[in-house]
């Protein structure tokens, strides 16, 4: 196909919205959209609406406005107990990820920059924890941790979290290629220790990555349903996702609860939504970083 | 790996600020962990029995019963070198039964729990339970309604002391049998026919719900019916819940759901108790703490529930029981005499059993405690109806010989997946007990218990 | 099971460690630098990976044995069992039933998720469309819900009686919908993950569409060359192999669905106590109280599960090779 003479007008160059093509592309997006935000927009709609007007009213159309008094009952409910979950889940999952990080850039270090005999075994055993599916290693933890009278603490769901072999991978193939050994060596020259290498140099270079490995494994906590459920039966220990189905299985005892789960979802998730969406341009550079290559 | 390298050198700042926003997120999770670390140091713990050098002893106790705690602080105030630690916890079926079955294998289960009747003998065939007799458990027998002692006992050993029970009525909408001109049923019959009336005329509206998920419910109805779902015989367990009294029920039912004569839905969910709240439903036979789900769930129908006696199957009189559960002692406990007094205390002091009737809608197995104010005047929701007398009366008839097997849990999980596809119309209600029946007699036999069918 | 389907790009870029492992080693002397380093990483890997993974096997070896009518304390003892827990998930019919259950669901939920989260990438990409900002980001944004929560959310918006799309559908002549009937409920379920991780696998996908050069379609559309030859001649090829990456791990993620059918249990009666493996599982080892076979269930859905991922590895590596 060759071009013969005049200007072909690329279609990526036309005036957006012009072409008909172009319309119902757009139409069909939005189609998609609506899709994708009823739900949400339903949650926000109905977060405003007391137990009682939450069905008799239209579902996609405010009602009566009950929002303050459902986000003050949220808040003061069974002892402010969602309080305790919201700071539970900050825990878990914040906690759990910034530890997990940590541990997985030295190791992830470790296995970049130097050399001893079994490296490449150990990297594949790590990389093969990747590939354990969570749920399997739950049940298991479960009976061990009761062996060491470990279930329902604060421990059962923080320290298997501390654990991200994805993380060791990451930081692994990045410090190969973002440090130089001549920083290390110069370092070294100067007089530093190993230690002060690794948290005065290295890590600062390895902060982007960092982030991502950071990111990953606080969605992977904030989403790891089956962990708490298994290990924990104290309500004052759970995260907000386990605390939320307890409520949505508790009707019976309060009826109010309806709306305090809708209330609480909102809240719950609001935070999340504006981070993972400002951050999106991370996930994506993360998610090229996977998936391109292949 | 090399975009997500290449993109990060291109942003510096971009990434400056997320470093600064990750170390501002961490230390307020290390500021958030030190203070949730200081200001709950044991309400994470199961550990059991723990004594101060003041000789001053601390019991756990797992329960879930909601307002629990006004009992348990009562006891703490009155008692002050005996102080119970209560862990509120998820229901037992909703996996705090398996928490302490796992936490005794491990040898640290709480000093006391909460247990329904029906996983009490669970509990007994893995050695869990303390023998209670040692520490003059006898002496309060006679405080008792006779069949929760009968359940909670094994010859001479007691490995539970009873909280509250569940006798059966049938809460009905007398406005509504009055608008559409039914009369309160007395027998199944009655309630069949006048199912079909109210149905014909009125096709959105169902004389009551078919809960395929609950099997304890229908075991009650089972129970009014005579059903002997097991029996010992010497060292063998005699299953039966197929038997021709659960039969007759479950035949009962799946005609109800063949006519279409029923709504079949889950209990305790959002859509039930909308039905329940606008006229959807006519009755629900219940047990006795079932007055508290409906004050609570349908609060707009106040004054328009009464209760009935269970109708019948034929003339004879009878009765089953749903629900209810019993204090329990850990054989961990290291101090299980005091442990012991606590679980009496609990549920023979009338302060107590008053909190737990009022806070917990709980209708007591204590004897004195069914006559408390509490438990026995007439209640506005009902029209001013004394509804406790109703159920007091025909607790009388519970009978009073039936038993639970050793796995209820793992045979109400095979009776409610087989009521599901019942339900789903690919098999019969009866089908389905007699599967369930032989695969609890498999399960029971594969795990090494000596059983036979009845 | 939810945390499994957004680890998707965490094994996909597991799956480049072949060709993308780094360089020669550049240090020589190691001392006891990498054992400290390694160390803290190591001991709770090794605490909450390997050990558990032992411990399920040899758990799932014992029995508990129950003597006569099983009361009281000595009834009871726990046996070496050798293969009878493993015998007994091979012929267990509700296993089985399981698998199959979520292989289909996996069958058709993710091509489709994946046809979707493709189109609208493409879409996301192409200059023809407005508000492209506004439609990334709403695509996006159901993945910032977690699993339960998005299950709770979707709850409502099933029942029969209440929800507003019923009745809107009621309303426009659809006639009456049961989201929750026998035949229904996999397909509910199915458009709750659709919906969560369609607007994520569009990222992915458009991830790799941004990273193409922009000179290779130019030329071809100097060529003269359609939007929608473009698309699928130069665009689609180079996305595919993320595409059957991410398929194939939202085949294993589904092999684990857990939270959105247990959410959906307090609702309807068409999901049984052992509608997904994983649900079985929870089941036995948590209703049943029968820990040794729920061990066994875990350790042939991981195993199921490792050798699936694995192969898949290798398959990835050999085409990369070739």
């Amino acid at each position: 196909m060759v071009a013969l003479g005049g200007p072909v007008r690329s279609r990526a160059y036309a005036a957006p919205g012009v072409s008909r093509s172009g319309i119902l592309a757009t139409a069909f997006m939005f189609v998609c959209a609506v899709y994708f935000l009823l739900p949400a927009w339903w949650l926000i709609v109905s977060s405003t609406k007391g137990p009682s007007t939450l069905y008799a009213s239209q579902g996609f159309w405010f009602s009566q406005f009950h929002f303050m008094s459902n986000l003050t009952g949220l808040f003061t409910y069974d002892g402010g107990i969602y309080w305790h979950w919201l700071a539970n889940t900050l825990l878990y999952a914040g906690g759990g990820a910034l530890g997990a990080t940590l541990l997985a850039a030295a190791a992830g270090y470790a296995l970049a920059k130097y050399d001893f005999r079994g490296r490449e075994l150990v990297f594949s055993i790590i990389l093969g924890g990747v590939l354990v599916p969570g749920t399997a290693l739950a049940l298991p933890l479960y009976l061990l941790m009761s062996k060491v009278d470990l279930t329902n603490t604060y421990w059962a769901v923080l320290l298997p979290s501390l654990v991200s072999p994805f993380g060791v991978y990451l930081a692994r193939v990045y410090a190969a290629a973002a440090i130089p050994d001549e920083l290390i060596e110069a370092g070294r020259i100067d007089g530093a220790s190993e230690g002060r290498i690794f948290r005065t140099v290295s890590l600062r270079i390895m902060s982007p990555a960092l982030v991502t490995m950071f990111l990953f494994q606080f969605v992977a906590i904030w989403n790891n349903f089956f962990l708490p459920l298994v290990m924990l039966s104290n309500t004052r220990l759970y995260p907000v996702t386990l605390g939320l189905y307890s409520w949505n299985n508790e009707y019976g005892q309060a009826p109010q609860l309806v709306s305090y789960v809708v209330i609480g979802s909102l809240i719950s998730v609001i935070p999340l939504v504006i981070a993972f969406l400002s951050l999106q341009r991370f996930w994506r550079s993360g998610l090229a970083a996977g998936g391109v290559k292949l | 790996m090399t975009s997500l390298i290449h993109n990060a050198g291109r942003r510096p700042r971009f990434r400056r600020k997320l470093l600064l926003a990750a170390g501002a997120a961490a230390a307020g999770i290390l500021a958030l962990a030190a203070c949730s670390s200081g200001a709950t140091p044991t309400s994470g713990s199961t550990s059991s029995s723990t004594s101060s050098s003041s000789g001053k002893v601390t019991l756990t106790f797992w329960s879930w019963v909601p307002g629990i705690a006004t009992s348990v602080n009562l006891w703490n105030k009155t008692h002050p070198d005996i102080q119970v630690n209560l862990d509120e916890t998820t229901s037992g079926n909703a996996g705090t039964y398996a928490k302490m079955f796992s936490a005794l294998q491990a040898g640290n289960a709480p000093d006391l729990g909460q247990v329904e009747y029906a996983t009490l003998p669970n509990f007994e065939h893995v050695g869990g339970v303390i023998d209670l007799s040692k520490y003059g458990a006898d002496s309060v027998k006679s405080d008792f309604v006779p069949w929760t002692w009968s359940q909670v006992s094994q010859g001479s050993a007691v490995y539970a002391i009873p909280q509250d029970t569940g006798p059966m009525g049938l809460f009905y909408r007398a406005d509504l049998f009055q608008k559409y001109g039914l009369a309160v049923p007395t027998t199944w019959a009655q309630f069949l026919s006048d199912a079909e009336k109210v149905h014909a005329a009125h096709p959105s509206v169902y004389i009551a719900a078919f809960p395929a998920n609950d099997a304890q419910w229908f075991a009650g109805l089972a129970w009014q019916a005579g059903a002997q779902w097991f029996t010992t015989s010497g060292d063998t367990w005699v299953a039966g819940i197929d038997d021709s009294a659960s039969t007759e029920v479950a035949n009962f039912w799946q005609q109800l759901i063949s006519d279409h004569l029923v709504k079949v839905e889950p209990d305790f969910a959002t859509e039930w108790y909308k039905d329940l709240s606008d006229g959807t439903l006519l009755t629900w036979p219940t047990a006795v703490w079932g007055e508290n789900t409906l004050v609570t769930n349908a609060a707009s129908t106040k004054g328009d529930w009464r209760v009935a006696p269970m109708p019948n199957w034929g003339s004879t009189k009878s009765n089953g029981n749903w629900g209810g559960s019993t204090t329990v002692v850990f054989k961990d406990s290291k101090y299980p005499a005091e442990a012991a007094q606590f679980a009496e205390w609990l549920n023979t002091n009338q302060q107590s059993i008053t909190s737990l009737i009022s806070n917990g809608g709980l209708y007591p197995a204590d004897l004195a405690g069914q006559q408390l104010p509490a438990a026995n005047s007439p209640v506005a929701f009902y029209g001013g109806q004394n509804i406790w007398s109703v159920f007091r009366a025909n607790g009388q008839l519970v009978n009073t010989s039936f038993q639970w097997g050793p796995i209820m849990s793992t045979t109400f999980t095979q009776m409610q997946d087989g009521f599901g596809k019942a339900t789903g119309g690919s098999s019969t209600l009866a089908q389905q007990l007699t599967t369930t029946q032989s695969e609890t007699v498999s399960s029971m036999k594969s795990q090494g218990f000596s059983v036979t069918s009845g | 099971m939810v945390a499994d389907h957004k680890q998707t790009p965490v094994a996909a870029a597991a799956a480049t460690a072949g060709p993308a492992a780094p360089g020669r080693p550049r240090r020589r002397r190691a001392g006891w630098a990498p054992a400290m380093f390694l160390a803290p990483f190591g001991v709770l890997f090794a605490l909450f990976f390997l050990l558990p993974i032992g411990y399920a096997v040899y758990q799932s070896l014992l029995k508990v044995h129950v003597s006569g009518l099983g009361l009281g304390p000595s009834s009871t003892t726990t046996v070496f069992a050798g293969f009878a827990n493993y015998t007994q998930v091979f012929s267990d019919s509700s296993f089985w039933q399981g698998v199959g259950r979520v292989l289909l669901f996996g069958v058709v939920q993710i091509p489709v998720m994946l046809a979707f989260a493709t189109v609208l990438a493409l879409l996301v990409d192409s200059a023809a469309i407005r508000f492209r900002r506004f439609f990334r980001l709403a695509f996006f944004l159901p993945y910032g819900i977690p699993g339960v929560i998005a299950a709770i959310l979707w709850s409502f918006l099933y029942l029969p009686g209440l929800s507003p799309i019923v009745a809107t559908l009621q309303h426009t002549g659809f006639g009456t919908v049961n989201f929750l009937g026998a035949n229904t409920t996999l397909w509910s379920i199915a458009n709750i993950v659709t919906w969560e991780y369609t607007g994520y696998n569009m990222l992915i996908i458009y991830a790799g569409l941004q990273a193409i050069p922009t000179d290779l379609y130019e030329s071809a559309r100097l060529d003269g060359a359609s939007e929608w030859k473009v698309a699928t001649r130069i665009k689609l090829p180079m996305v595919t192999g993320a595409l059957v990456l991410t398929g194939i791990f939202s085949i294993i993620g589904t092999l684990q669905l857990f939270s959105e059918p247990q959410v959906l249990r307090a609702i309807t009666s068409n999901i049984s106590s052992s509608y997904t493996p994983n649900l079985l599982a929870y089941t036995q080892a948590f209703t049943d109280n029968n820990p040794n076979y729920a061990a066994a269930i875990a350790v042939v859905l991981a195993a199921g599960t490792f050798i699936l991922s694995f192969g898949f590895l290798k398959l990835v590596q050999r085409r990369g090779a070739a």
